[in-house]
């Protein structure tokens, strides 16, 4: 079953006197338990696809279906909760608070989402999931950019998502860590996750088990496969 | 429990600014230290004026001051022989409503000696009441005028404690004592109790009978006194008291209206509206410095909201709602204004203080501190932090997730 239904979605801006078509006419599914990675060069609208999927912007036109229900057109507090219970991000610039502990970070979404109880255990435990459960109490900036990303990544999990976007995610990752992260994704989609990769680097993609290239606002395909 | 989270978190992001903060703090600081301030400065001068209000007859008070007479009744005015002790014994006999009838005739200055010291003093004649409608007491062993001195226009003095003191040394020597005053033997009936308001004038006054005081110094011919006054029992007996004093008067005055009634209501209100301009110039004041430390409280929120854009994308991504960015910036708005609503307490005691020095007690005013001002100014200072924290706060819960998680 799809988790997701794109259904010719549009996304148009308003640049002085130009419309500018951020996505034009986007139809897609994702399925429970799919691994994609969306690709294309920077300008191309999977951002706004991103921030489509991600709940953190709305359609100009279009239908999309999340889990069985119309969320085309919600509210912005309607969006945070979405944020806050069925999603998961992880960015390129890893996006911890600096002020905040490794667990107070991690338990953020929770926090939103007014899921009070063991949610320390929780933040822990999805610290644990990413090998960081020795690290709860350092503060972002006395970490390494790979340890960073997988603090981000265990923020992610931590409300157990139907979906974990992750954009560009190893953008600011050195060869080694790349591979531990993405070594770290596959694990989790193993475990049944659902994941969509936003990333212009083929290599990267290739981890994904499904493709979907975008250009100028437009699916240009779909492939199948990817690494497996 | 994220109201909870903010307020740590706004404590926290205070401690990382501190100077900033304390800064921000400053307005609020000294606008709840002016408030105190005022009202305890208010307050004291108030206090003072309505002890003497109270000690000088009260509310109760009615006096009868001497009038031009109006212009219809010139060619008869010089039959009145104006107010004389006749008045005062006409009121005793008719207007029995009355608690206490007094009349005074203020004299000169006059020069006095004893066998060993000398001094001058201003001599007063009295009859008995006015020690009890000014509030003055006698020390142990001696005695005020009594009405049987003035029946017998006798020659007795009572002291003012500076007085006694200057002509014999300790005060307690001085009654059974004669003194003379101006060349006329007195005898030395009682001393006044030491004046704890210490106002410069009671501390010298001598009071002689009435009688005996028109009879030896006022000049030949002048029966007139200057001071007639009736006490009323209750406040609700003063329209018909007014009522029997001058149709009493108009006998003895013969018809002529050369005297007024003036109960002290007017002066009440006089004083009720001076007390409130002083709150509403002074409360002003208070205000607007409470006014401009709320603006720089915004001030402060919006350059730390600013700088936190990011931060608010990055808890907007993971789920918080705009709602949760408000609490966030109000909590940390109303951190700032309790601490700053606390110190404002705190100096606003080391400023009453200084004040209480400063401010000459011998008018019997004294600056209070009032726990009321000082509960009062720090919840207006709590509620100009908090509205001082909406505007920004409301800025940052705006914020569009996806402009400020991009914002560098």
């Amino acid at each position: 079953m799809a988790l997701i239904e794109l259904d010719s979605i549009c996304k148009h801006y308003r640049m002085g006197n130009e419309t500018v078509k951020a996505l034009d006419g986007v139809s897609l599914e994702i399925d429970q338990g799919a691994y994609s990675a969306v690709l294309g060069p920077s300008g191309s609208g999977k951002s706004t696809m991103m921030h489509l999927l991600g709940f953190m912007d709305f359609p100009t036109s279009g239908s999309m279906i999340f889990d069985g229900d119309n969320v085309s057109e919600l509210s912005s507090s309607k969006r945070a909760w979405y944020r806050a219970n069925r999603l998961g991000f992880v960015f390129q610039t890893f996006n911890l608070l600096p002020r905040l502990s490794v667990l107070e970070n991690v338990r953020l979404p929770l926090d939103y989402a007014r899921k009070t109880r063991n949610s320390d255990q929780r933040a822990k435990d999805a610290l644990e999931r990413v090998g960081m459960g020795h690290r709860v109490s350092h503060r972002p900036g006395q970490l390494s950019g790979g340890e960073r990303q997988r603090v981000a990544i265990a923020r992610a999990l931590v409300n157990d998502p139907k979906l974990i976007l992750a954009d560009e995610p190893t953008g600011n990752l050195d060869t080694k860590n790349v591979e531990r992260v993405m070594e770290l994704f596959d694990r989790l989609v193993d475990e049944g996750q659902t994941l969509i990769l936003v990333t212009h680097d083929l290599e990267v993609a290739q981890h994904a088990r499904s493709i979907i290239l975008v250009r100028d606002g437009k699916l240009v395909g779909t492939e199948e496969g990817g690494r497996e | 429990m994220i109201i909870g989270s903010a307020i740590i978190h706004g404590v926290r992001e205070i401690g990382k600014h501190k100077f900033r903060s304390f800064l921000s703090m400053i307005g609020i600081i000294l606008g709840v230290a002016a408030l105190v301030a005022m009202v305890g400065v208010v307050e004291g001068m108030m206090a003072g004026f309505r002890k003497t209000f109270e000690t000088t007859g009260g509310i109760e008070r009615l006096s009868i001051d001497e009038v031009e007479p109006p212009t219809h009744q010139e060619a008869i005015a010089h039959l009145s022989p104006k107010r004389t002790l006749a008045d005062y014994y006409a009121l005793q006999q008719s207007v029995p409503i009355a608690r206490r009838i007094a009349a005074g005739k203020d004299m000169n200055w006059i020069n006095m000696r004893s066998q060993n010291g000398r001094t001058w003093g201003r001599a007063i004649g009295t009859t008995p009441e006015i020690a009890e409608i000014d509030d003055y007491s006698v020390i142990s062993g001696g005695r005020f005028i009594s009405d049987w001195d003035v029946q017998q226009k006798s020659r007795v003095v009572v002291l003012s404690h500076r007085q006694a003191s200057r002509l014999f040394g300790d005060p307690k020597d001085a009654v059974g004592e004669t003194i003379s005053l101006r060349g006329i033997v007195f005898n030395v009936i009682g001393v006044q109790e030491n004046d704890e308001t210490g106002q410069w004038m009671r501390q010298r006054q001598a009071f002689l009978p009435i009688s005996t005081a028109i009879h030896y110094f006022a000049d030949a011919e002048d029966i007139t006194i200057n001071r007639l006054a009736v006490q009323a029992r209750d406040m609700r007996d003063i329209p018909e008291l007014t009522d029997l004093i001058e149709r009493t008067l108009l006998i003895t005055h013969k018809g002529v209206e050369d005297f007024a009634v003036e109960s002290r209501l007017e002066q009440l209100e006089e004083f009720k509206k001076l007390e409130n301009s002083f709150i509403f110039s002074l409360g002003g004041v208070a205000a607007i410095t409470l006014l401009v430390g709320g603006i720089g409280i915004a001030n402060v929120m919006l350059a730390s909201i600013s700088e936190r854009i990011r931060e608010i994308g990055i808890r907007k991504a993971v789920g918080a709602r705009g709602t949760d960015i408000f609490v966030q910036f109000v909590a940390e708005a109303l951190v700032i204004s309790v601490i700053g609503g606390f110190l404002g307490v705190i100096a606003s005691v080391g400023l009453v203080e200084l004040l209480r020095d400063l401010m000459p007690t011998d008018k019997g005013g004294q600056v209070a501190l009032s726990a009321r001002a000082m509960a009062w100014g720090f919840i207006f200072s709590v509620v100009v932090g908090f509205l001082a924290g909406i505007f920004p706060a409301l800025k940052a819960a705006r914020l569009p997730v996806i402009d400020a998680l991009r914002y560098e």
